[in-house]
């Protein structure tokens, strides 16, 4: 393909601002010596130099405040679902640590204050980590039966 | 956009990700009429633009966080905004999506095999009507092509950028960028022969 | 952060008051008069004592604050609160806060014509009628803003109206 054949190609992408500056180069140059070529090049000059200039579409004067109801509703649905999430853990963490101290606590007690009450308590610990583990075995259960029937129900209204 | 805008749009997609619901309303109005310029583009329909551009801000509440405060704002907003929009053809209109012909010479689309005008040659051609017939015109061209074109001259995007709102190599971008501006002047010359462009 | 501060003000003073008032009534005995009978943590030194004891006790007053939170935030959802409170507190190991945490209601939004606070499943205002929530235009239910269709009938929502009465 000759030179003249190969700019030619280049011209439409020249006027669009494409080229590499290797290009570019090569293009100005062959445009000194060549009419035909620099013909094309107007022609091309003003095809794109109108589809930089196209009127810009202008949408309903409604759009920007109905898009922006929703994407806040959006936005604080998103806060409010993180937020949940955090205090959720906190406070899971925080049950599973009280239940540690209210052992600890409760082996401080019955060390001296309890042996008064109830003397019977031979195994303070084992009855109580039974005690414990039966109030979380329950207490979960009924969490996750409620919470599952509440989103049922949310699911329905 | 100006060095004050990009300072704008980092400034309030940070506050976008702490749930600030006035960075928010900055961010959505800053690109108002561009993103709903390129949607129309892309969908050619008014109505169904304007349900896509909503569509885009919900999705950018929902990923704000996957975003990489490093990388450009705008090129992740296009092509947020493109993805929808292409499901969307796929779904409502699966035949605009016509692909490019893989000929390079002239590609005739239904547009083009509309009958010529018959207008008389004039010497001088308002600047608008110019204007108009090209938008007409490219409004007639595959979507891939009036993509690029809108991408290009419109946002006055570089060709770097262009390539990644579209997922495509730096080379296919330049081939679409020919073609479309190819099959655009062919379009033009067969609606208006005769018609003086200079 | 601030988030984290308009919560906590949702706790009342009475359950700060409460809290430290137990604390110091617990820690301070405990500290003086029954750790040192301790047969093994009698012999600790005493600032291992002092940190043990009224480390530990920081519970009780979180704990406390829990349940002050339980109340004041059952209450401005409009939930039974007081049965959520005695559920928080009685329930050991604070599971009962867990479950409040997950079974509680969204908060109600103040209604746009005439401020009542309205439960949050209503579309309408129980005292002056005024459209609370955006409905659906096919069967009249209230449905979210964001949604594309209504869950309950099916029909495609109009998205160009945030209201569609």
């Amino acid at each position: 393909m000759s030179e003249h054949d190969k700019i030619r190609e280049l011209l439409a992408l020249a006027a669009a601002g494409a080229l590499s500056r290797a290009e570019e180069e090569q293009v100005t140059a062959h445009l000194r010596s060549c009419e035909a070529c620099s013909n094309e090049m107007e022609e091309w000059r003003s095809i794109t130099g109108e589809l930089r200039r196209l009127p810009t579409p202008q949408p309903s004067p409604r759009l920007l405040q109905v898009t922006l109801a929703r994407a806040e509703a959006k936005l604080n649905e998103q806060t409010d679902g993180q937020w949940n999430r955090r205090v959720m853990a906190f406070v899971v963490v925080f049950a599973w640590l009280l239940t540690a101290m209210s052992w600890i606590g409760f082996r401080l007690v019955s060390g001296s204050v309890l042996s008064f009450v109830v003397p019977q308590l031979n195994h303070p610990w084992t009855s109580f980590a039974e005690f414990t583990a039966l109030v979380w075995i329950a207490g979960g259960t009924a969490a996750v039966a409620l919470a599952l029937r509440q989103r049922r129900e949310r699911r329905l209204a | 956009m100006s060095l004050e805008g990009l300072v704008a749009v980092d400034a309030d997609v940070a506050g976008l990700r702490r749930g600030d619901l006035n960075a928010l309303s900055g961010l959505i109005a800053r690109y108002q009429n561009r993103l709903y310029r390129y949607l129309l583009r892309i969908v050619r329909e008014p109505a169904e633009a304007e349900d896509l551009f909503q569509q885009t801000w919900l999705k950018v509440v929902e990923k704000i966080r996957s975003f990489d405060a490093s990388r450009n704002f705008d090129a992740w907003l296009f092509t947020l905004a493109r993805n929808l929009a292409i499901d969307h053809l796929r779904r409502i209109h699966p035949q605009s999506l016509d692909e490019p012909l893989a000929d390079e010479a002239r590609a005739e689309t239904a547009a083009d095999r509309l009958p010529a005008c018959d207008t008389t040659p004039f010497d001088r051609v308002l600047a608008v009507e110019r204007r108009t017939r090209i938008g007409e015109a490219m409004a007639g061209l595959p979507v891939i092509y009036r993509e690029v074109l809108s991408l290009r001259f419109e946002e006055e995007m570089k060709i770097e950028e262009i390539a990644r709102v579209t997922g495509t190599p730096l080379s296919t971008v330049k081939t679409r960028l020919r073609r479309s501006l190819d099959q655009l002047r062919n379009s033009l010359e067969a609606r208006y022969p005769g018609a003086d462009w200079e | 952060m601030s988030r984290f501060t308009k919560e906590l003000r949702v706790i009342p003073a009475a359950a700060w008051v409460v809290g430290w008032l137990l604390y110091f009534g617990i820690t301070s005995p405990m500290f003086f008069y029954v750790l040192p009978h301790d047969p093994q943590m009698g012999h600790w030194p005493r600032i291992c004592q002092a940190l043990f004891v009224y480390g530990l006790f920081l519970f009780l007053v979180a704990f406390v604050a829990l349940i002050g939170y339980v109340y004041g935030d059952a209450k401005r959802r409009q939930m039974r609160y007081v049965m959520w409170t005695l559920l928080a507190i009685f329930i050991p190991d604070a599971i009962g806060i867990i479950l409040y945490f997950i079974l509680r209601d969204p908060l109600p939004k103040p209604c746009p014509g005439c401020g009542n606070l309205a439960k949050p499943g209503f579309a309408f205002c129980p005292r002056c009628g005024a459209s609370v929530q955006p409905t659906c235009p096919n069967c009249g239910k209230g449905v979210d803003a964001t949604w594309a269709n209504c869950p309950h009938c099916g029909q495609r929502l109009p998205s160009t109206s945030p209201r569609a009465a």
